[in-house]
């Protein structure tokens, strides 16, 4: 059973320190992994592919050095390998063009304004899994925790079988 | 004396008197006749029984639009023709003096009168009309002769005054043309200025915005700083009583960043080290100084205990205090930054420190320089004679150019340095560089390289740092870089 991935791209350290420690609590059902710009960011997902897991949700900056956020989420959108990472954009100054194309070309799932709220991440990302496991039809129940339960009854019923073991 | 015909029109010959002979045979000067012609003409009315008529001043001789049959001799005084323009307004048209002919056209024509005319001095004139002209005309050739002259005498006069009228015409025309053209490089000069005055306007607005801010966010920032320093001071007390943690607590506090990849690595390798330990513990503590690393290793080997979450938290409780504390310099420096950067009109400070400057200038456009490659070098600048508000907006203006004509990602080098008389800051760039045609006038109002509207593009940012770069007797030069993009020099005199 792949392991689903949650990806944070941010430019300031502390900011990046703070998104990692807030996703933190959800590690243990889906490790967390960071990247400070674009390329590492590329770097990393073309890693998580290669062992064969996913990445679920993907937490973006927009304004970063190099390649804006933006540009990356619909980069990802079109690569099929990516397409149903779901795409949260977390920033503080994405100008209306910028987001327009977020949602119209990159599928933009979630967009958190920073500085955001305590737990908010947690609940985004919950959220945002519970949409992935859906979409892509995998088995809920060794993460049940971190989904939201109430809305993947028929996902769990039609895993049932599988257990909550790989 | 003709008071007011002209008698001297360039290219005239001096009056002749005219020669005794046929009709035909008259002066060829075409100049008005002398008095003595006058005279005889009167002498051949009388003969015919017609006395000349007389009339006293502001009377009226001949009325525009009504019908009239004479021709009038103006023998004596002075006549004041006047045509009604198209608002009914009287003009003047002409004085007339001895000599001149009244109601020429209705008299030949039979038209109704052209123009107005009326006595300004006491006037005498002879009247002939069409049977008097005719008698007189046909029983005297010098009658004939006489008033022949003195008709074409009349007509050239006005044929010169109306060629001089025309060239005057002309002349005006030209002068009002030129005047025109004045008028509307003055205009297009006005708008340049006010445009200079309202960008200038607005770049003060956003200063005592940004000075506002700035003291907004000092406030808090200084109450967050002084309960930083407080925790800084109480919590180690808490942990006084436990060395270990106290130490991991310190630790905490003195622990450096550790970048996305460095923290990918520990958790590789303590997953490697301890494979019985979730994610999560692991990056916990990755997190932790070498230090103190070593020393929960040590007491990993019985298994995670209570006493390793309390060894992590002091260490955590620690870091978290020196997050704060960097985060609140950061503020701080911040707010200096924008203090100095937006002193630009309460400027009163009279010396510039130009490494502050392109420090300042550089937090303030930090959301934009952060997409480039920027290479510094800069060195310890001396401190020169100037606006510190002003430098700023030099700078600024040169560093959005070069990223506006910049890709991201590209190289913009910064670079200062002090010769005998001057110190410089060239700042140069990958972008597209500053279109040939553009080169000579990329300094003047108005021109821009940037396309499509927007908040900039109004073409007066280098036109403004010229300025303020001369006010500070200094130079701003560009040029283009033989392998891409543009440099900018700025040279400010050491004193």
């Amino acid at each position: 059973m792949p392991k689903v991935y949650m990806l944070c791209v941010e430019d300031e350290p502390d900011v990046l320190d703070s998104v990692v420690r807030d996703l933190e609590v959800l590690e243990d059902l889906f490790p967390v992994e960071a990247a400070a710009d674009a390329v590492e960011a590329r770097n990393l997902l073309e890693e998580i592919h290669d062992r064969g897991d996913e990445v679920g949700v993907i937490f973006c900056d927009h304004i970063m050095p190099g390649e804006s956020g933006v540009d990356l989420l619909v980069a990802l959108r079109q690569d099929p390998r990516f397409a149903y990472t779901r795409k949260v954009l977390l920033t503080g100054q994405a100008g209306l063009e910028a987001m327009v194309k977020a949602v119209n070309e990159a599928r933009l799932a979630h967009y958190v304004s920073k500085p955001w709220e305590a737990g908010e991440l947690v609940w985004v990302a919950k959220a945002q899994m519970t949409l992935y496991y859906q979409e892509r039809d995998l088995n809920p129940w060794p993460v049940l925790s971190g989904l939201d339960v109430e809305d993947l009854e028929d996902l769990m019923a039609r895993h049932e079988a599988d257990g909550v073991t790989d | 004396m003709w008071k007011t015909l002209r008698t001297s029109w360039p290219g005239t010959k001096p009056t002749a008197s005219p020669t005794e002979g046929s009709v035909l045979d008259s002066d060829p000067s075409l100049n008005l006749p002398t008095s003595e012609a006058l005279h005889h003409l009167e002498k051949r009315t009388r003969a015919l029984g017609r006395e000349p008529i007389r009339y006293q001043p502001g009377e009226q001789l001949l009325q525009e639009g009504v019908a009239n049959r004479s021709l009038y001799i103006l023998m004596k005084g002075e006549v004041l023709l006047s045509k009604k323009g198209e608002d009914g307004i009287p003009r003047e048209l002409d004085r007339l003096g001895p000599g001149s002919l009244l109601g020429i056209l209705s008299f030949w024509t039979g038209d109704p009168s052209f123009s107005d005319s009326h006595a300004v001095t006491a006037v005498e004139c002879l009247a002939l009309d069409r049977p008097l002209f005719d008698e007189g005309v046909a029983g005297d050739p010098e009658f004939a002769r006489r008033t022949l002259h003195l008709l074409v005498a009349n007509l050239s006069d006005r044929y010169r005054r109306v060629v001089g009228l025309n060239l005057r015409v002309a002349s005006l025309t030209l002068d009002l043309e030129k005047e025109r053209n004045a008028l509307r490089e003055a205009v297009a000069d006005l708008q340049r200025t006010r445009n200079q005055l309202v960008h200038k306007e607005k770049l003060a607005t956003m200063g005592q915005l940004l000075a506002g801010i700035a003291h907004e966010i000092n406030n808090p920032s200084s109450s967050l700083l002084n309960s930083v320093g407080n925790l800084g001071r109480e919590l180690p007390k808490v942990f006084e009583t436990d060395p270990v943690l106290l130490h991991a607590f310190q630790q905490g506090q003195d622990s450096a960043y550790v970048t996305p990849t460095e923290s990918r690595e520990r958790m590789d390798r303590l997953a490697t080290s301890w494979p019985e330990l979730s994610r999560s513990a692991c990056r916990r503590l990755s997190r932790l100084t070498e230090d103190v690393l070593e020393q929960v290793e040590g007491a990993l080997q019985g298994g995670w205990t209570p006493r390793i979450d309390e060894w992590i938290r002091a260490f955590e409780l620690g870091g978290a205090l020196h997050s704060i504390q960097l985060a609140d310099e950061r503020i701080t420096r911040l707010v200096k930054s924008l203090k100095s950067y937006s002193r630009q009109d309460e400027d009163t400070s009279s010396s510039v420190r130009v490494g502050d400057c392109i420090r300042d200038t550089l937090v303030v456009l930090n959301h934009n320089v952060k997409h480039y490659d920027l290479r510094m070098d800069v060195p310890d600048l001396p401190s020169i004679p100037g606006k510190p508000g002003e430098i700023n907006q030099i700078l600024t203006n040169l560093i959005t150019n070069a990223c506006e004509a910049t890709d991201a990602g590209k190289r913009i080098s910064l670079q200062a340095g002090v010769g005998d008389v001057h110190l410089f800051v060239e700042i140069a760039d990958e972008g597209h560089g500053i279109p040939e045609d553009l080169l000579d006038r990329i300094f003047e109002p108005n021109v821009t390289t940037k396309s499509g509207g927007g908040q900039y593009g109004l073409g007066l940012g280098l036109a403004i740092s010229r300025d303020l770069a001369m006010q500070h007797h200094g130079t701003l030069h560009a040029w283009n870089r033989e392998e891409g993009g543009a440099v900018f020099r700025l040279e400010l005199p050491l004193t």
